[in-house]
């Protein structure tokens, strides 16, 4: 197609056609249709404007627990577990329908030298899937097997930071609370997803 | 449908542009296959128009249409939100029946797609970007495609974009490397680029369309597309208004700048450290084109239509020098130089120092997470 159109154009340009008109074949008038003579197409959408209300939501959460190596400063370890589930609209809590539901294991190393003004301790977090698949999750940040992340705790704001992606920047990443030697942290959002008709329905 | 190899595609229609196309007369200009006589007029301003000074500006424009000003704005207008309903946050694409874009169903990221109102802003419309960060920290990629618009509660437009980018950010120790697309019109006070611009690429074949902008700590750049400033860039423009090539132009005001438009197809590569290949042309507040070549793309010597596209057989300095030589209107400007004692059509910009000047994100800049949203 582009080369015929290309060849097309390496010729001498043809005048242009007169336009085409209309005669009446008998006495060769010109006929020109009146306005109200032929029907127009009606635009037959309802003149509303879309609904930009989502049909479906996704729940994700994000629950753990860090066991610290003492119940006082300084930690030199601790190991802990992490649970993120996901899941559209309600969930049968009969049959869970979770989109995806993964457990891992947690284990973290002390970081003495780190950026993180705000926080009390951090641990070079180290996560292993024991359950379930990252790559179901619809959160694109969640941990991948083996990713080891820097986060650090601050009994002030009772908030565990994470240093994304080693940028030096800490983001809040979970609610967290100390008790002793455990913290308990937690995350949730609500977002609103687009979900393939399966037509089951 | 089988489909032809794109090298076989390129080959034969380069073969047929060769066949159909006879050597262009002298003085023949990117895109303007035709040998005025007499030449066309300079503007009046010519002799006294610093342009080492405007295509420096030009550079400096270009090293902010960029991803990098597109996601300034979309963060910091994301930044305004207190809920995550206004504007509703969406998990992957938006429903392609309330948008004009066809996404891939499988696409990851984040999206907002609104007509709501909050005490700090309006959003209309939607995004969808997505942002990948190396664990290690040192690459970086994001993309952004939006048809949207945020204004305050008085309707001031605080950012509005419609179109496609990306950039890509690489570090190793110091050194980097940025890599951007940009394509469509973007403005509003949050844009950070004044009035605004509009920004592709015609030709299509870097970027996908969008403005190519690339730099890297080793000095080398690239440019390719073009660029319209809202606001306008250069120099101020000196002259009364009385000048002819200023009679019809509608909206002129003195002390406007100089230039309201470039194209680029310049690029460093490791074979001249001095100067580029390629051209630059910027586009006058009357209307017309000054074009400035550097080295040639295409051997002046081979003679193909795209090496007979360019005017090399009207330029004598085709070494690594750092020096270009410029046209005006598509003519030959070596009579005027004649002319006008003191004043040279050889331009030789400071590439150098304006890439010091380029804004180059940090990885930092790439970071925006769900659980950088608001909590609700």
């Amino acid at each position: 197609m582009v080369i015929a159109t290309l060849l097309a154009a390496c010729k001498t340009a043809p005048d242009p056609e007169p336009p085409v008109t209309t005669n009446d074949s008998e006495t060769g008038d010109v006929h020109i249709l009146p306005r109200d003579s032929y029907p127009l197409p009606t635009d037959s959408s309802p003149d509303i404007p879309p609904n930009l209300s989502p049909s479906h939501w996704v729940t994700l959460e994000q629950t753990g627990t860090w066991l610290l190596s003492s119940s006082t400063a300084p930690f030199t370890s601790m190991s802990g577990d992490l649970r993120i589930r996901e899941y559209v609209d309600d969930l049968d809590t009969a049959v869970p329908n979770y989109e995806c539901d993964v457990t891992y294991a947690l284990t973290g190393e002390a970081v003495t030298q780190h950026s993180c003004s705000a926080c009390d301790f951090v641990f070079a977090v180290e996560h292993y899937v024991q359950l379930g698949s990252p790559v179901d999750c619809h959160d694109p940040d969640v941990p991948l097997d083996g990713s080891v992340w820097n986060m650090g705790f601050d009994s002030g704001t009772r908030t565990i930071y994470r240093n994304y992606g080693g940028t030096g920047l800490w983001l809040p990443w979970y609610d967290a609370t100390k008790s002793g030697a455990t913290v308990t942290f937690d995350w949730t959002a609500l977002l609103a997803i687009e979900v393939e008709d399966s037509g089951m329905m | 449908m089988r489909s032809m190899h794109p090298g076989v595609v390129v080959a034969i229609l380069a073969s047929l542009l060769q066949a159909c196309t006879v050597e262009p007369p002298k003085g023949t200009q990117i895109g303007a296959i035709r040998e005025p006589d007499p030449d066309p007029q300079p503007p009046s301003d010519l002799a006294r128009l610093d342009m080492n000074d405007a295509i420096g500006d030009a550079l400096r424009l270009a090293g902010i249409v960029t991803s990098a000003s597109a996601f300034q704005g979309h963060i910091a207008t994301l930044d305004l939100a207190s809920t995550r309903s206004c504007p509703q946050v969406w998990v992957g694409v938006p429903p392609d029946n309330l948008i004009d874009i066809q996404f891939d169903d499988e696409e990851e990221g984040l999206s907002w797609l609104a007509d709501c109102a909050s005490s700090a802003a309006s959003y209309d419309g939607f995004t969808h970007w997505s942002t990948e960060i190396a664990e290690d920290g040192s690459t970086a990629t994001r993309s952004l495609i939006a048809d949207a618009s945020v204004s305050d509660p008085n309707g001031t437009v605080l950012w509005a974009y419609n179109g496609e980018s990306d950039d890509t950010l690489d570090m190793s120790g110091s050194d980097f490397t940025y890599r951007s697309s940009f394509s469509g019109v973007i403005t509003g006070s949050m844009s950070g680029l004044g009035k605004g611009l509009r920004a592709q690429n015609n030709a299509g074949m870097d970027g996908g369309g969008g403005f190519v902008a690339e730099w890297a700590s080793d000095g080398t750049m690239r440019f390719s597309g073009s660029v319209e400033a809202f606001d306008g860039y250069g120099p101020i423009d000196q002259r009364n208004g009385s000048e002819p090539e200023l009679a019809g132009v509608t909206g002129w005001k003195p002390g406007q700048p100089r230039f309201t438009s470039v194209r680029f197809d310049l690029t460093f590569d490791a074979s001249c450290a001095e100067e580029p290949v390629g051209f630059v042309g910027l586009r006058g507040n009357e209307g017309f084109w000054f074009d400035i070549y550097f080295l040639p793309i295409y051997d002046p010597e081979e003679h193909t239509a795209q090496s007979n596209a360019f005017p090399y057989e009207n330029i004598d300095n085709v070494t690594c020098d750092g020096i270009g030589t410029m046209f005006s209107r598509n003519a030959d400007l070596e009579a005027f130089a004649l002319n006008n004692p003191g004043w040279s059509r050889e331009i030789a910009p400071d590439f150098g120092a304006i890439l010091q000047t380029l804004p180059t994100p940090t990885i930092e800049s790439y970071v925006y997470t769900l659980h950088s949203l608001p909590t609700e």
